[in-house]
């Protein structure tokens, strides 16, 4: 039975990001694991994919099957050790002479791996070739050998990096939709002296309760009500954040501002979340909730402004606060 | 750039000067880990100087009041220096100025613990 690694399971999760297993053949790893196969002077190589429990072949010339057992694996060996790792006659080596590979068809006798590295630096699986008479490698089919394992590992990366551009081309799809979506979504912004939809990022809140303050100083508000709606602000776009994007980057949080001709300031932050019950909230203030640790940014919002509307199941709260008479 | 807290000690009193980035967003559940750190190893008079602390949040305000009750039930004390007007204000809002001892002069500060050990 081969050993498994004690760091199998991020090395199991590095083999994930490749989304190479149960792929279909492709000529660039065939040729090489061909190549491997003509410089080796073996009748069979492999481009072998070590799974949980199983050992996938991406390329395999010469042997029809497409994966084994990991139980009856020499490549599950050869990723445990650096560098190529060479049986020169499974029959004579205790830990293969009972492989079912070995004592019996298709009878392997030799076998020489050289492990595939992420770029994490996890040993994903092997360039091998096996041959079914005990021999060795010449030092040029060695070298040759791992020259040809980089070549392995450049398709897999080119492959990898291929996935990540396509998900962030993705993302950056998904989150110009919900931008589009969420602008939408608050058709009164015509009159917006302030309308900014941010990425769910705590970094973009000051810059927003910058801009809030900037409006109100320009129209005349008295510093500590421009401070109760900057902290309002900042409540409300940190809780879209936290709950509403569960801190998530990608997704985003519409601001806007308007000051009426009342002198009445109204704040919309608007998130993509599910929503909730702003009428559940608990009471920070009584007794049992006073040293809790959450559970007053509502309780701020509602105290620092006017009026507090909770809107669309609570995905969208609307804040008004009056400018204060000149004393 | 990992955020550090910088702290000191008068005497059995720890001091830790609170800087304002720790106060943004989530940024207390650092500070919230350090007291608890302190406390598991048996410092129980702490002393929060806030001097720093421009605008502290509700999350802010979460952690200072949840710890504070902690150590007041090891037989500990939580207790603010040089808080700004509006950090105040919001500590006002939630009900916590009456409880939470605050001082602008550090001596005065580090004095009021041993004040609380004669008693």
């Amino acid at each position: 039975m081969a050993t498994v690694s004690h760091d199998e399971s991020s090395r199991l999760a590095a083999l994930r990001q490749y989304r190479i297993l149960d792929t279909e053949p492709e000529v660039a790893f065939d040729d090489l694991a061909l190549l491997a196969s003509h410089i080796c002077e073996t009748p069979i190589a492999l481009i072998s994919l070590v799974d949980a429990d199983r050992q996938w072949f991406k390329a395999h010339p010469g042997i029809a099957v497409t994966q084994t057992s990991r139980a009856v694996s020499f490549c599950s060996h050869a990723i445990e050790h650096s560098g190529l790792f060479i049986v020169p006659d499974a029959r004579e080596d205790e830990r293969f002479r009972d492989n079912p590979f070995v004592a019996g068809g298709p009878f392997f006798r030799f076998y020489a791996g050289a492990p595939l590295l992420a770029r994490e630096g996890e040993a994903l699986g092997t360039l091998c070739v096996i041959d079914r008479v005990p021999r060795n490698l010449t030092q040029g089919q060695r070298e040759a050998l791992d020259a040809l394992r980089r070549q392995v590992e450049g398709q897999l990366e080119l492959r990898r990096n291929l996935h990540e551009l396509r998900d962030a081309l993705a993302a950056r799809d998904r989150a110009e939709a919900d931008v589009a979506t969420l602008s939408g979504l608050i058709p009164f912004c015509s009159t917006c002296q302030m309308d900014l939809t941010i990425p769910a990022d705590p970094s973009a809140i000051p810059r927003i309760a910058e801009g809030v303050t900037a409006v109100l100083r320009e129209k005349g508000w008295q510093d500590t009500e421009v401070i109760a709606v900057e902290l309002s602000v900042q409540e409300a776009i940190a809780n879209a954040i936290r709950h509403g994007c569960q801190n998530d980057a990608t997704k985003h949080v519409q601001c806007c501002l308007m000051v009426e001709s009342s002198g009445e300031v109204v704040i919309v932050v608007r998130d993509p979340g599910t929503g909730f019950d702003a009428s559940a909230v608990p009471n920070p203030l009584n007794s049992e909730n006073l040293f809790k640790s959450s559970g007053r940014g509502v309780f701020l919002i509602n105290t620092l402004m006017d009026r507090v509307d909770f809107v669309d199941g609570g995905r969208e709260v609307q804040m008004r606060k009056k400018k204060a008479a000149a004393s | 750039m990992a955020i550090s807290i910088p702290e000191r000690s008068i005497g059995d009193v720890v001091i830790l000067e609170v800087p304002p980035q720790v106060m943004f967003y989530e940024g207390a559940a650092l500070l919230r880990a350090r007291i608890t750190e302190l406390v598991g190893t048996g410092h129980l008079k702490l002393l929060l100087d806030l001097h720093h602390v421009t605008h502290l949040d509700s999350f802010g305000v979460g952690v200072i009041a949840s710890k504070y009750v902690s150590l007041r039930g090891r037989g500990g004390h939580l207790k603010l220096l040089r808080p700004s007007p509006r950090s105040l204000h919001v500590l006002s809002i939630a009900r916590l100025t009456d409880i939470l001892e605050s001082f602008d002069d550090e001596d005065e500060a580090v004095r009021s613990f041993q004040s609380n050990a004669r008693i």
